[in-house]
């Protein structure tokens, strides 16, 4: 009788996966079509009269030749800008959060709890709310399109803050008691003890914040409005291709494609990293 | 278990300067206090004055909101209308959409993993590069879908200047770039299911779809609460894609309320921060519903 059902139930399995197969594979060429094509595109020699094809009826590198040249585009002195506010962001960022986790999972103070509980209940405060006095801020520090402008204010990020603190909390206290006989300072379990045993949650938290930062539009677009072009990070100034009505029509795809490809590498050398941390905020909030 | 470490932690002599471990947090607090508190309360301060600094009371409200006189006050009002549309379409399909690839994920076809990862692909990159991409491709004339409708003998659909194709661009773009996150979210809710109340359905003869409904969903709903509130609050926020790729048109139908408070930021500040203040308490209120909401369901 058992094996009747177990029979039936994988027949019912076998074409259920089947089904949830062919619909994935319409979805995923649905999903990835555009892609295919702009990296098509950004490779014809001609793509005003080739347009519907993906693989290009004349190939060339023109398009990121003239897209590398053109002096309206500086496109590698965007990116050098971007891997410059993105790599310093990041690494000061997860010093800053490093330390803050550490006296907040950690170190036992006075009201340590209270400022803890705070800071948690800033989370609910809508961004937006901040964007007009932020702007006037740093026009009185001075500071319109300074790349400080673009890096100072994520320094105080909550959301991984918190992350690096949990791993903080989850190392063992045997540890820190051993550590503390030996003779190791406050400063140097953190460096010695803590640091060492979370690089996994300085990964995450790195890889996180180092993709919303490159990819950061609105803040930047206002702290750095009104520079010369070569000030721009990637996305203000592929932003300035779109919105130039270029009819340099491949180029701009080049343009499309060059800046999507450091986040693609990222994300395909930690693809699991970071589809992970993303299902872990669904669960924590 | 928490509280059963911390004694021990008080008993370390190390822990017992207590002042030295505040001092690990000094760094993030100066941070936080200087462009986050400060921020948020001069921005306070500022929607209640006006351009010469003065107090003015609840006047920058009352004219973006009641005074028809008030040349701003038709722009801000269209921008919020415009975004409580966009939320309203786009919430539900972030939802809906995300789910059922999650649940065809779940069923763990061969290569669900490369499906997941390709499909969580776009939300890494950045708005710029994805506008750019669905520009070219959705242009009259030039784009790619013009060439495909055209190929097939259909007529030319202006999608990005005329409506509804201008919302349902933003749409299809909003999805493109966004349902990854809420794939993987619910993904990681679906995979705590235990599976064997599927076979226990299945015995009894259910069909999956109908185990889906009668006991997927339930057992979901948690997850799908928390998807919903992430969704909403992203979606307030609704800001590149129309400045990008319609530029708000035609004919501002799609000029979104961040927009207008961008539009006003530099010469108006006064008008933009009371603009932002409405903007945020909507979402402070959906936050606040939510943790009502949350808190009851753990009673």
């Amino acid at each position: 009788m058992e094996k009747k059902y177990k029979a039936k139930l994988n027949i019912g399995e076998r074409r259920r996966k089947i089904v949830a197969l062919v619909l994935l594979i319409v979805i995923s060429l649905l999903c990835v079509l555009p892609l295919l094509w702009a990296f098509g595109t950004s490779f014809k020699k001609n793509a005003l009269t080739d347009v519907m094809s993906i693989i290009p009826r004349e190939f060339s590198f023109d398009n990121y030749v003239k897209l590398f040249s053109d002096k309206d585009s500086p496109v590698l002195r965007w990116l050098l800008n971007s891997f410059m506010v993105s790599g310093i962001h990041t690494v000061l960022y997860l010093i800053v959060a490093a330390l803050a986790g550490y006296a907040f999972g950690v170190a036992q103070w006075k009201g340590r709890d209270i400022v803890f509980g705070l800071l948690l209940a800033t989370a609910m405060v809508p961004s937006v709310i901040n964007l007009v006095p932020l702007y006037n801020l740093i026009t009185a520090m001075n500071l319109n399109g300074n790349v400080l402008a673009l890096i100072l204010p994520g320094l105080g990020g909550v959301l991984y803050m918190m992350l690096i603190r949990q791993y903080f909390m989850s190392v063992p206290k045997e540890l820190i008691e051993a550590a503390q006989l030996e003779g190791l300072g406050q400063f140097g379990i953190f460096l010695r003890i803590i640091v060492p045993l979370c690089s996994s949650a300085f990964m995450v938290a790195g890889m996180m914040t180092f993709i919303g930062s490159w990819n950061d539009y609105l803040w930047p677009s206002i702290a750095m409005a009104g520079v010369e072009s070569q000030y721009l990070t990637l996305p203000l100034g592929i932003a300035k291709l779109l919105g130039d009505n270029n009819i340099q029509y491949g180029m701009t795809m080049a343009g499309a494609i060059t800046s999507m490809l450091p986040t693609l590498i990222v994300y395909l050398f930690l693809q699991n990293k970071i589809i992970e941390s993303v299902a872990n905020t669904g669960s924590k909030s | 278990m928490e509280s059963s470490e911390k004694p021990a932690l008080h008993k370390l002599t190390v822990f017992r300067k207590q002042f030295y471990g505040f001092l690990f947090a000094v760094p993030f607090l100066v941070i936080f206090a200087m462009f986050f508190i400060y921020p948020f309360f001069s921005g306070i301060a500022v929607s209640f004055a006006n351009r010469k600094g003065e107090w003015i009371g609840f006047q920058n409200y009352h004219n973006i909101l009641f005074n028809t006189e008030f040349v701003y006050q038709a722009d801000f009002l269209r921008g919020l209308g415009n975004t409580l549309l966009f939320v309203a379409i786009s919430v539900p399909l972030l939802i809906v959409i995300p789910l059922f690839i999650a649940i065809l994920l779940d069923i763990k076809p061969v290569g669900y993993k490369f499906f997941r990862a390709l499909l969580f692909m776009p939300t890494v990159f950045s708005i710029s590069a994805v506008v750019l991409m669905w520009k070219r491709v959705l242009e009259v004339e030039t784009g790619f879908v013009d060439a495909a409708l055209k190929a097939m003998g259909l007529g030319q659909i202006d999608f990005l200047g005329s409506q509804p194709w201008a919302w349902i661009s933003l749409f299809v773009v909003t999805v493109w770039w966004t349902m990854g996150t809420n794939i993987v979210i619910l993904g990681a809710g679906l995979k705590n299911i235990d599976k064997t109340v599927y076979e226990a359905a299945s015995i009894d003869g259910a069909s999956y779809i109908r185990t889906v409904f009668s006991i997927t969903l339930p057992l979901l709903a948690g997850q799908i609460v928390v998807v919903l509130i992430m969704t909403i609050l992203a979606s307030f926020n609704i800001y590149g894609q129309p400045l990008l790729l319609t530029a708000g048109g035609p004919d501002r139908s799609t000029q979104v309320a961040l927009m207008v408070i961008v539009n006003n930021l530099f010469d108006r500040p006064y008008i933009a921060a009371s603009m932002a203040l409405l903007l945020g308490l909507i979402m402070i209120a959906i936050s606040l519903i939510q943790a009502a909401f949350a808190r009851r369901g753990k009673d």
